[in-house]
């Protein structure tokens, strides 16, 4: 077989303030016709230059291609006339973004798009468009084709968006897929239905597929080829098993390991320290509001009845998939929204009902680390302001040991000391949610919530920061709330977990208990959806039909019936109560009460 | 480290800050000609009494000769009916319209900036209560106001000038405010509001610091705006009053000389025109390069 793609001695510069920089050097790629190839780096690794070098849409300057050949089918891209490659980039080659939002046009609905590029494609008339467009959705798998064409953009979730895309790119004629970090913004379970769709393509329509990634799970579940990329270099290439199983690169080991997380906090079992934060029964409800008079028309449930006690020093982890509820449950437990209704009680005080005064005080004992990296600090401040905020609030210091303060606050997260006196935008994202944490840590919390702190940042600086949390856990005696929707970190970080759907705790139980013996439906799928590295087969990942339905109308009876693959007829009617499966180990899920079960 | 060191530590990085937005201003052509002339306006501005020819005031109603001369090496822009030198009284006019409109666009600001950040910071009744205190001031005709101020406390650059100030800081006011609802809800606001940092301090440390790249936008904009507004102002007769330099009056006056002196006119007119143009341009490259998420490269 010929080569269909291939890239060879590829060099791209980029002109920065700074001076020239080398940002990709490959000396040779080559992919076969229907084959995958997946691309693994950190974040920086020059992934997304390469994709869009490929496409000729790098920005020229400050971007330059100093030499080499990308040649599809013999025909080299880089000298091609800007006429001809625009031919190609919209029929031949198509590119899905890892926002799917930015290529889809807001003002129009799925149906319009689709059609038009149909029509401007295939040179058919409106009345014959529409069926291919919904024959086109229906090879992407879009439950319920007819009635998403009618949508906009917006109203689809982020995967059917993907979907859509995958459509308009097949309805031009599409045989060669760059995805960058396709799944990047997506939950788990719905990551798994796009890897499958990817292959599937491959397998039935003969695509040929580049796929990058920050995470070697995904690519090697989903690709027959991988390339690791550093600092613009293809430092180790193969077929995928040959490098996971044999890695030479020292990096590709790390990269390896980074998805085989281990358990990095182990501790002792029993943990009988005081409770230092009891959660009753708390509810956080949005009004919706409409019409001229701004009447209140409906309550978005975001935490519905949440209970929850953690003690001193423990790790409470809590899973479950974007827009079920985890930040706003933390940002309600820190008063940072008004609670609808219920109780948080820390040190056995109530938080609801502190004066002002005496809020602040508390404040200072429970410090939060946000998701988003760049956005989490003040980019007009100087580094030393941003750690130093807390200081200036509640320690009254003079400049010279605020300053000292601030030097060891920087140097116990492991950056230089002389970095304080640098703007956030100077540092990677790594080294800011370092910034975030010590700015967090500077007040000598007793507990940290992380919501997210490494959901925007490259597998191997994520795996960096979780060991330096567990660090500081044990140094400083701190207690942590874990947020993500990564499984493997919770588990990694976490004593405690908790599973929640739709604003409501679906199970919970000692780290060990949710991983190893999950019993509700929805953990299970949630364990399954993720791409290990011994995945062999892309059919062992399990997918999750349709997405999280909306907090407005809830379901009726259980909450999961919409999705859940074990539903029958008493789930929806009635809504399940906690199951007791063993010492502290919880679920809500009919199958769990034999009563029921055997009637 | 000595206090010494501190102060350059602190000062180093936004001195660098500073090269690199001038560097990103220098590389757009237009941006940087606006730059220059700026500049030069600028120097023009502070430096009139020194570097005019002739003494703005100079006449020489005995010398008929020298009055409404057409432009020479003598007196570059010609003479005006009284036999004042029209290039002197240019950039004479410089000074006193760069310095209203400076002071006019800042009275704005600082009434207006603070208001719309209060407003966007507290959201509920407070936003409604400023924001239509706001609205009222933006439902006068910015003209209709200047003359009634002018009727009342009589007509004068000063007056002229207060008159601007009301009628423009409700534009700041509005703007701060949609940066303000946007800016507080990134969560470095929550998390100041998180470590108890209070209310009027998140306001100043961290709002209007981050709002502030549009407003020096905006003012850049509104210089060349209100040095318009001044001139139109004082050509009506509610602005300046002879024999001041300035620019609008200028040309009110030379109406009169129109059909036998065009330079009368021209000259005053043409840096009005020169002013508005380049501090748009410069308020157009400034929107490029204050944005910290987009100027890294
Ligand atoms: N300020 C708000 N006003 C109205 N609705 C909100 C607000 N904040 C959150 N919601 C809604 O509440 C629900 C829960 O949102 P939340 O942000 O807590 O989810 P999440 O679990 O943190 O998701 P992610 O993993 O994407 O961060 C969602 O339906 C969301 O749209
Ligand atoms: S109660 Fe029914 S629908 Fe809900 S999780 Fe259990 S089996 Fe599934
Ligand atoms: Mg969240």
């Amino acid at each position: 077989m010929s080569n269909y793609f291939e890239i060879k001695n590829l060099k791209v510069n980029y002109k920065t303030f700074e001076g020239t920089k080398n940002v990709l050097d490959i000396d040779n790629l080559i992919i076969k016709k229907g084959m995958s190839y997946g691309l693994v780096g950190e974040s920086g690794a020059g992934k997304t230059v390469l994709a869009l070098t490929i496409l000729k849409l790098l920005a020229t300057p400050p971007g330059e291609i100093v030499s080499g050949e990308i040649l599809l089918e013999g025909e080299n891209l880089v000298i091609m006339p800007e006429n001809k490659i625009r031919d190609i980039r919209g029929n031949k080659i198509a590119m899905i973004f890892q926002d799917p939002m930015s290529t889809l046009n807001p003002v129009y609905t799925i149906g319009q798009q689709i059609i038009n590029v149909i029509i401007k494609n295939q040179n058919v008339s409106k009345k014959r468009a529409l069926p291919i467009a919904i024959e086109m959705l229906g090879k992407v798998n879009l439950p319920d084709a007819d009635n998403a064409m009618k949508k906009y953009p917006h109203q689809l979730s982020g995967g059917q968006r993907q979907r859509v895309i995958i459509a308009m790119a097949l309805s031009c004629g599409a045989e060669f897929f760059i995805a960058d970090e396709p799944t990047r913004n997506l939950d788990v379970t719905i990551q798994a239905g796009i890897l499958k769709l990817i292959k599937e393509l491959q397998n039935e329509l003969n695509v040929t597929i580049l796929f990058i990634a920050n995470n070697l799970g995904l690519v090697s579940v989903a690709c027959d080829e991988i390339g690791i990329l550093k600092n613009g270099k293809i430092i180790e290439s193969g077929k995928t098993r040959d490098v996971i199983d044999n890695p030479i690169e020292e990096y590709t080991k790390i990269l390896l390991e980074s998805v085989t997380k281990e358990k990095i906090g182990n501790r002792e079992k029993e943990n009988n320290n005081k409770l230092i934060l009891e959660v009753e029964l708390l509810k956080k409800y949005f009004p919706i509001k409409d019409g001229f008079f701004q009447k209140t028309v409906a309550w978005i449930k975001a935490v519905d009845g949440i209970e929850l006690k953690i003690r001193k020093g423990e790790v409470l982890g809590i899973v479950g998939e974007s827009g079920c509820g985890k930040s706003t449950l933390v940002n309600t437990i820190l008063n940072l929204h008004r609670p609808t209704s219920g109780e948080v009680l820390f040190n056995g005080k109530n938080m609801f009902k502190m004066s002002q005064k005496e809020l602040r005080k508390t404040r200072k004992n429970i410090q939060i680390v946000f998701q988003d990296p760049f956005w989490s600090l003040n980019p007009r401040l100087l580094v030393k302001d941003i750690i130093g905020e807390p200081l200036k609030v509640h320690e009254n210091l003079n400049y010279e040991k605020y300053l000292e303060k601030v030097k060891k606050l920087m140097t116990m997260v492991g950056l230089p000391e002389e970095g304080v006196f640098r703007y956030p935008h100077e540092f990677s994202g790594g080294e800011r949610q370092r910034i975030a944490i010590s700015r967090a840590l500077s007040v000598k919390p007793e507990l940290v919530v992380l919501d997210e702190p490494t959901s925007s940042i490259d597998v191997i600086s994520q795996e960096r920061i979780l060991k330096l949390l567990e660090k500081l856990r044990k140094e400083l005696e701190l207690t942590y709330i874990l947020i993500s929707h990564d499984l493997s970190v919770v588990h990694s970080m976490s004593d405690k977990i908790i599973v929640m759907y739709l604003g409501k705790i679906v199970e919970i139980g000692s780290a060990d208990d949710i991983f190893v013996n999950p019993k509700h439906p929805y953990t299970i799928a949630l364990f399954n959806a993720i791409p290990k590295l011994t995945t062999n087969k892309i059919d062992e990942l399990f997918t999750l039909e349709g997405s999280v339905p909306s907090a407005i109308n809830l379901p009726s009876g259980c909450r999961f019936q919409t999705r859940c693959p074990e539903k029958f007829k008493l789930c929806k009617e009635k809504s399940p109560e906690m199951q007791h499966v063993d010492s502290e180990h919880y679920a809500s899920c009919h199958l769990l009460n034999m009563d029921i079960v055997q009637k | 480290m000595s206090y010494n060191n501190l102060i350059v530590n602190t000062i180093r990085p936004r001195i660098r800050e500073l090269k690199i937005s001038l560097h990103l201003l220098n590389r757009n052509y237009l941006t940087r000609f606006a730059l220059l002339i700026v500049g030069l306006l600028v120097a023009i501005a502070l430096l009139a009494p020194l570097i005019v020819p002739y003494p703005e005031q100079i006449m020489n109603e005995n010398n008929p000769e020298e009055k409404l001369m057409a432009p020479s090496a003598e007196h570059l822009f010609g003479t005006d009916e009284l036999g004042r030198d029209i290039f002197s009284r240019v950039l004479y006019g410089t000074r006193i319209s760069m310095r209203t409109a400076l002071l006019a666009v800042g009275l704005a600001i600082i009434i207006g900036v603070p208001l719309g950040a209060i407003a966007g910071a507290s959201g509920g009744i407070v936003d409604e209560l400023l924001m239509r205190f706001t609205d009222l001031f933006l439902s006068f005709p910015p003209l209709l106001l200047a003359i009634t101020i002018a009727a009342f406390m009589g007509p004068n650059l000063t007056n002229a000038m207060i008159a601007i100030a009301i009628t423009w800081w409700p534009w700041y006011a509005r703007l701060m405010r949609g940066q303000a609802v946007s800016i507080k809800e990134r969560p470095f606001v929550k998390a100041a509001e998180a470590i108890g940092t209070p209310h009027i301090k998140i306001v100043f440390m961290h709002i209007i610091p981050n709002c502030i790249s549009p407003i020096i936008v905006q003012a850049s904009m509104d210089i060349g705006g209100v040095i318009l507004t001044i001139a139109s102002l004082s050509f009506l007769g509610l602005g300046a009053q002879p024999p001041l330099p300035e620019w609008g009056l200028m040309i009110s006056t030379s109406r009169t000389y129109f059909m036998n002196a065009w330079w009368y006119s021209v000259f005053p007119g043409l840096f009005i025109f020169m002013t508005v143009l380049v501090f748009n341009l410069l308020g157009d490259g400034l929107r490029e390069v204050l944005d910290p998420k987009t100027r890294k490269l």
